[in-house]
């Protein structure tokens, strides 16, 4: 998942580069099992990145109101959506609440794992976001 | 790198589809992508690629070299 500019420029060249390669292989004996494997590679690698690049570009656009989650395991996920369609930075988010930028980089690169609940809270607050989950008491435990 | 013979690797490393990659990963812990098998091109890219994470900071890889060891 892309979580800055600096990301998206940084896959938009990977996918300039790859394409590139990709291009020179196509040039190549394609019929080698050898090529047919990078072709492969290669391949997988820009429609990889360019889903992500399209989802950032999505997510950036603003048209996104609600960000759809099923799990808790899916919060943070929601929580960079949410900073990214708010269209603040890791720097203006770490100021809005008194952090540094590079914690918010920590925080989101590890997916919240080391941010505390209260924390968490905090930021949901600075992104003027609210969480509708239903919790749900499943017949076993 | 032609001294590959790509035919005795194992076959779970001919397949790099999501999918496939999802399985090496499984089984070797880790990303692997063919490189230098046939142009520089790939390999070089590639090498860039995972040579630096996703803030464009350098980091580091392992270069693995296939050969044919003597079998005891």
């Amino acid at each position: 998942m892309i979580l800055n500019e600096r990301q998206y420029k940084i896959s938009n060249k990977a996918v300039r580069d790859f394409v590139l390669a990709l291009d020179k292989l196509l040039s190549e004996d394609t019929s080698s099992p050898k090529i047919k494997i990078q072709v492969q590679a290669l391949k997988a690698d820009i429609k990889k990145l360019k889903n992500e690049i399209s989802e950032y570009e999505f997510i950036r656009s603003g048209k996104l109101e609600e960000l759809e989650f099923s799990s808790l395991q899916e919060l943070p996920t929601a929580l960079i959506r949410a900073r990214v369609a708010r269209k603040l930075t890791q720097k203006a988010l770490a100021e809005a609440i008194g952090l540094k930028e590079q914690q918010i980089q920590r925080y989101e690169s590890s997916n919240y794992s080391t941010a505390s609940f209260a924390r968490i809270q905090q930021i949901a607050k600075a992104l003027n976001i609210s969480v509708k989950e239903k919790v749900v008491l499943n017949i076993s435990i | 790198m032609d001294e590959v013979f790509i035919e005795e690797l194992d076959p779970v490393l001919m397949n790099y589809t999501e999918k496939g990659k999802r399985k090496i990963k499984e089984k070797y812990k880790g990303d692997i992508r063919p490189a230098e098998f046939a142009t520089k091109e790939t390999g070089k890219t590639y090498l860039y690629f995972f040579q630096h994470d996703r803030e464009g900071k350098e980091k580091g890889v392992v270069k693995l070299t296939p050969f044919k060891g003597d079998k005891k």
